[in-house]
């Protein structure tokens, strides 16, 4: 069984980058909740493809500027 | 803690007494005799509607709670969460996708320990309290899982 892809996220840094965008804001504009989000900056919620899109098209960047895989072992 | 583990601890907390309210009962109160199943099923019927009616009210409760303390902070100009979490999103379904199972799994255990109480001669009233008992410990179950799923993480896949 191939071991689990670990998947890091900028979305703080871009929030940051966007004018210190709220995570309601991003929210808002992703359509879905804040604990979301919070769940997202936290590492503790990978998103379904669809919502990782949005969020990347909120920033204006591509997908790979938000979203990155690491592989196993190697640290964040 | 988050506002949707909160939620379900209020849902929890108010099933757990009502089960403890029933097993008192149950216990010392002036109950039916013990092969009487039409009186044993309506007192549990009745406790399953005071667990549905409790759930609700807990459940108003929590949120005008919610909306009141959201209303003061707004008031205040602290900051703060700002507006209610909408109803649903894409995690909490997958939440509730996942923590679905863990209910019906011990339910169906119910059903099977129901069964094989029957096939072994066993007392009705038993498998009654059984069937009833699983499907209650399966709905707290599957609530607990929700809260674990809630605070350590999710991911899809």
């Amino acid at each position: 069984m191939a071991e689990r892809l670990a998947i890091a996220n900028h979305i703080r840094r871009l929030r940051f980058f966007a004018d210190e965008m709220t995570q309601q804001e991003l929210a808002d504009r992703v359509d879905c909740s804040r604990q979301t989000i919070v769940a997202l900056e936290a590492g503790k919620y990978t998103p379904s493809l669809e919502l990782a899109f949005r969020i990347a098209l909120a920033f204006g960047v591509p997908l790979t500027d938000v979203f990155e895989c690491q592989s196993p072992g190697e640290q964040p | 803690m988050s506002t949707q583990s909160k939620r379900i601890v209020v849902g929890l907390v108010v099933g757990s007494l009502v089960m403890v309210g029933y097993g008192v009962w149950a216990l010392v109160g002036s109950t039916p005799a013990p092969g009487d199943l039409r009186g044993w099923a309506r007192a549990l019927l009745a406790a399953v509607a005071i667990g549905v009616v409790g759930v609700v009210v807990g459940q108003i409760r929590f949120h005008v709670g919610m909306n009141d303390a959201i209303a003061r902070q707004r008031l205040s100009g602290r900051p703060g969460p700002g507006r209610p979490a909408p109803l649903e999103d894409e995690r909490d379904k997958l939440i509730a996708r996942r923590s679905g199972p863990i209910g019906a799994t011990v339910s169906g255990l119910g059903v099977t320990g129901l069964l094989t109480l029957l096939a072994l001669g066993g007392a009705p009233v038993v498998g009654l309290h059984l069937l009833v008992g699983c499907c209650a410990v399966g709905g707290l179950a599957e609530g607990v899982a929700q809260i674990v799923f809630y605070e350590r993480g999710v991911s899809h896949g």
